[in-house]
């Protein structure tokens, strides 16, 4: 019965990911690269905490499967660092794109650490 | 957006399966099946952008397929947050490389498979503008 509240939380993050990038959209007014930023590293912190209490509290692997599989994997996007970054290059600037990728992956894994840390799992 | 939660639900699902056959240790071993998958996703993702582009094509009306397959199944088997939570845990254990290793390939494969994916589903790099990122794949 895993598999279907995987699917189920699957279906809630990427909903809850529609409704950010959109929210995103009406703050800054478009298609604005940050706001994928705001939902990467937020999906990443959560994902430290929920693997960190995995690690350090013994956080049930069904919980892990649902929470962290289903809800904040399918809510995290990885195109932000591929396609954008696509975009940004062949409208004329690839060192932007470089710096807009790297970036992106750096913010994450800040807040994947910080996520593990609260936990003590770093 | 139900056809998102759908395609979501169905993407989410691949990956579970996938994980659990083929099973990630987290900060012990170089994660490749959550390469691999995301690279296939993003080999998808430049594939059905690219159909759902083709102005006179069959496909350019069908915009909640287009969002059932980018935003949904194809964002949902794709995953950025386990990868970024797995770098800091490689560092901690030393393995220094694969910590370096991992998003350098995530970043250079994923670009190189998205525009393999674009060439794929017809787009031609130097007649056509990209197809846009709209519904959050």
């Amino acid at each position: 019965m895993i598999w279907a509240a995987v699917a189920l939380a699957g279906a809630l993050g990427s909903t809850l990911r529609l409704l950010t990038l959109e929210i995103g959209k009406r703050i800054a007014g478009g298609h604005s690269p940050w706001t994928a930023w705001v939902l990467n590293c937020s999906g990443c912190f959560a994902l430290g905490v929920v693997l960190g209490l995995s690690i350090e509290q013994g956080l049930s692997p069904d919980a892990v499967a649902v929470i962290g599989s289903g809800l904040i994997g399918s809510y995290t996007i990885v195109s932000p660092l591929t396609y954008d970054a696509l975009v940004i290059g062949i409208q004329g600037s690839w060192s932007k794109a470089f710096i807009h990728s790297v970036g992106a992956i750096l913010a994450c894994i800040t807040s994947a650490s910080i996520g593990l840390l609260i936990c003590g799992a770093l | 957006m139900v056809v998102v939660a759908i395609g979501g639900s169905m993407g989410t699902l691949l990956r579970y399966q996938i994980l659990l056959n083929w099973p990630v240790t987290l900060g012990e071993k170089f994660p490749l099946p959550v390469l691999i998958t995301n690279l296939i996703a993003s080999l998808f993702l430049g594939i059905f952008l690219a159909l759902f582009h083709q102005p006179h094509g069959r496909w350019s009306t069908q915009s909640n397929a287009r969002a059932f397959l980018t935003a949904g199944v194809v964002g949902g088997l794709a995953t950025l947050s386990l990868p970024m939570v797995d770098v800091p845990l490689l560092i901690k254990n030393g393995y220094l490389v694969w910590a370096i290793l991992l998003p350098t390939a995530l970043l250079i494969g994923g670009t190189l498979t998205v525009i393999v994916g674009l060439l794929i589903g017809g787009w031609r790099p130097h007649h056509d503008q990209l197809p846009a990122e709209e519904e959050g794949q």
